[in-house]
Formats: C-alpha cells, sequence, structure tokens
C-alpha cells in the first residue's frame, strides 16, 4: 500500500512516499510500522485516508487503493 | 472614501462599490508580524481593508530580513510593531492601523479579539495557535490560519459561524515540531501562504466564493501540488473562560545569560537534534533531543543546574516546562541560543 508523508514526517521517514505491506491492513498497523521504522510517536501523527483525516486511535481498515496520508502540524511563520 | 485607488478591484463583478465598502468597514488583526505578518499586511491594507490590528512584542533581527520585507537593515533592534505601523501607515494612509506592542497572551487576546471581524494567525508557534483557536471559539471569532514548513504550508480558515476549529483539525499539541528559524524558509513560500490568507480574509469579509472551512490545504510548492484534507467539526465544550485562564496562565521562565551561567557549576543541556548546527563542544556541555528528554531524565540527576538551549528558545522552553513538572528545579533557560553560543565561544569566553 502507498503511504504518502508531509513536512516534518517527510523528513524523519526521508523519503515522500512508499509501498508499505500490512499483514490486516488496519490503520494500528500502520501506525506500529511508523513507530518501530521511525520511531514517531502517536501523538504527532494525522492519518489521512482519501483526504478525509481520521483518528489515530480508531482502527479502521484500509483498502489496497486506498490513498493513505501521514502529516502533522507546521509551526513556521 | 476616494474609490480611485481601488477602481481595479471594484470593477470585479464579485467587489463592486458595495464591496469596496464592506472592506473598509471591515476590521483584521494579524497576530505576529513575521515572515507570514510581512506577507499579509501591505496586501490587507492595499485591499482597502479599513481598520488593521498587529500586535507582536518582538524586535528585528537580522535574520529576519530575507523575508520580512517590511523591515530594513536600520531597523535592526527595533519594535516589529512599531516599524510596521510606521511603514504602514504612511504608504495606505486611508487604513486605521493599531500596533500592539506586546505578545498575545492570556490577559490581553479575548478583550483584544472582541474587536475585530476576523483574526489572522500569522505566528511560528504552535502553542500560541492553541490560545488563538479557544480564545476564537470563546469571542465567536473566526481565524485565518497558515503555517510553513520548508517548502510546503498549510492553510485554513476555521470558527466560520461555528465551523470546525484547531481543536478540530490538530486535537492535541505535537509533542515536537520545527519553526522556521530551526527548519529554514524560503521568502516565496511564506509569502505566497500569507497571499492565501489575504485572499480567505477577503472571501469572508465580501461573503463570495468558499472559504476553507471544515478543510484544510496542504500545497507542497516544489511540486505544485496542492492536497486538499477533510476533517470532522467536534463541539470541544471544554473550552471555557475558566479552562481559558487555567490553561494559559503566563508560566515565567529563569532564563540566564551564557556568562552568568559558566559562573555558576551547572550542565549545559543542548535539546536540539544531533544532526543539527551549528555543533558545539564545551565544558559541561550535553545534547539530549526534546523528544528523547523524558526518557533520559536519569542522566540529569546528578546535575547542580541545568541551562537549557536549542536553536531559537522554542524547544528550550518545552524543554524547560517538561523538568519543572517532572521536578527538577535548578533549571534555567540560556538567553543565548546555539547560532548566538557558538560566536561566544569562539571569540574566547573564560572557562569554555
Amino acid at each position: 500500500m502507498k503511504i504518502n508523508y508531509f513536512g516534518e514526517i517527510a523528513d524523519t521517514t526521508n523519503c515522500t512516499s512508499e509501498d508499505v505491506q500490512l499483514k490486516d491492513g488496519m490503520v494500528s498497523e500502520l501506525i506500529s510500522y511508523l513507530q518501530i521504522a521511525y520511531k514517531l510517536q502517536i501523538e504527532d501523527l494525522h492519518i489521512a485516508i482519501n483526504h478525509e483525516l481520521v483518528s489515530v486511535y480508531d482502527d479502521v481498515t484500509l483498502n489496497d487503493n486506498d490513498e493513505v496520508a501521514v502529516l502533522s502540524p507546521f509551526a513556521g511563520g | 472614501m476616494n474609490n480611485e485607488k481601488y477602481i481595479r478591484q471594484i470593477t470585479l463583478p464579485q467587489v463592486g462599490e458595495l464591496g469596496q465598502e464592506k472592506l473598509q468597514h471591515a476590521s483584521v488583526l494579524v497576530i505576529g508580524i513575521g515572515g507570514l505578518g510581512n506577507a499579509v499586511l501591505p496586501y490587507l491594507a492595499s485591499s482597502g481593508i479599513g481598520t488593521i490590528g498587529i500586535i507582536d512584542g518582538d524586535t528585528i533581527a537580522m535574520s529576519n530580513l530575507h523575508r520580512q520585507v517590511l523591515f530594513s537593515e536600520k531597523d535592526i533592534n527595533r519594535l516589529k510593531a512599531s516599524v510596521a505601523y510606521d511603514k504602514l501607515s504612511t504608504q495606505f494612509p486611508e487604513v486605521s492601523f493599531k500596533a500592539y506592542k506586546e505578545f498575545l497572551n492570556v490577559e490581553n487576546a479575548l478583550t483584544l479579539f472582541k474587536e475585530y471581524d476576523i483574526i489572522l494567525d500569522a505566528t511560528d508557534t504552535i502553542n500560541i495557535r492553541y490560545l488563538i483557536n479557544d480564545a476564537c471559539v470563546l469571542t465567536n471569532t473566526p481565524f485565518v490560519h497558515a503555517s510553513v514548513y520548508r517548502f510546503q504550508f498549510q492553510i485554513a480558515t476555521f470558527n466560520v459561524d461555528r465551523s470546525g476549529t484547531y481543536r478540530c483539525l490538530y486535537p492535541n499539541p505535537p509533542k515536537t515540531v520545527q519553526s522556521c528559524s530551526e527548519a529554514g524558509v524560503m521568502p516565496g513560500t511564506v509569502a505566497m501562504a500569507g497571499l492565501y490568507q489575504v485572499n480567505e480574509v477577503i472571501k469572508y469579509m465580501l461573503d463570495i466564493g468558499e472559504v476553507l472551512t471544515n478543510k484544510m490545504i496542504l500545497m507542497d510548492t516544489m511540486t505544485n501540488q496542492q492536497h486538499q484534507f477533510l476533517y470532522q467539526k467536534k463541539n470541544h465544550t471544554f473550552i471555557t473562560e475558566a479552562f481559558f485562564t487555567k490553561e494559559y496562565q503566563k508560566q515565567d521562565i529563569d532564563t540566564i545569560s551564557f556568562e552568568n551561567a559558566l559562573k555558576l557549576e551547572g550542565l549545559f543541556l543542548d535539546v536540539r537534534q544531533i544532526s543539527e548546527e551549528p555543533k558545539l563542544v564545551f565544558k559541561n556541555y550535553a545534547q539530549i533531543p526534546l523528544q528523547n528528554l523524558e526518557e533520559n531524565l536519569l542522566q540529569l540527576s546528578a546535575a547542580k543546574r541545568i541551562f537549557i538551549f536549542c536553536q531559537s528558545g522554542k524547544r528550550s522552553a518545552l524543554a524547560y516546562q517538561l523538568l519543572k513538572k517532572k521536578n527538577v528545579d535548578t533549571v534555567f533557560c540560556l538567553k543565548d541560543n546555539a547560532p548566538e553560543l557558538k560566536s561566544k565561544i569562539i571569540v574566547g569566553s573564560s572557562g569554555v
């Protein structure tokens, strides 16, 4: 499944998108992957499925053709 | 009013004489006169907005000048609000400017917001956005938000007729996030973000087009891709005046100069990421990035005093609050941060 990263998240993952294999296709699996692979913290993650932000605490099922984005607030101004 | 100046925009069917009159009676409060503030102020004024408030307690530094185009080298160390007021009042005499030479805080926010039709968030720290958001909810005032990270920016308009708020988009402040001074920014990127904000203000005041409610635009200027993210409106009934006062009570931070800290026995704690420049090495120096601080408190247990610094002072303030919460009492924020420390160390401050 293709995951798109934005802002500081993309700097942490060192890529703007990547294919991630999720066994059950759940949001919780994606979060675990981001925590383990990149040491990202759940409080700093915001996930959008097909351009709609979902709570990282709601365990939603992802479909293979879903457009998934991981982003965080920006600070600069 | 002499409408000759505005004739090109009055010609637009979406504006017209009536629209121009609406703008003339409109009032906007711009919070922060950094990169975004410098981009929005001339265009809000040149559109003929009647009253523009500008609030910032900061002074002008050399590193501001590349993107804060209202300022020049002769203005360094002067208050941003004073310089912006002088410059804008001269260029746009028909606009009523009000300069507030202080930072927005729990004491002035509610009174100020009640005086304006719409708030424009041009700040560069996340925590102040929650104060702005909550003050807007309490005063039923809309606000236009923009924030920048390197070549990307986010834009959204909140609390329009009780539409979603910043807390609906981002419920809680993140643990770590970088500002322009830490992450770097090009003038053009922050100016683009500011002009999107001006556009939102104009649409709102004229009641034309579609304002960005219940959605956020993320623009990537490197790829020219624009992403729109929808979020769910939630009711945050906990935002009351009592909550507001308690949440944003001023937390005084003990600060100390580098020179005075050197005279005392203590540990200089750098809370920047390991990769950040400039690299510093001196006596009693330790580096623990802010996001790892909580799990490494043991490393600090032997220190008699802790002097925290980072790149701009923002992360050291967060580290200070974290250490205070963990009952570490003898903690200070250094008035100087890594860029200033580098020059002080190079010129050979004693004891380093």
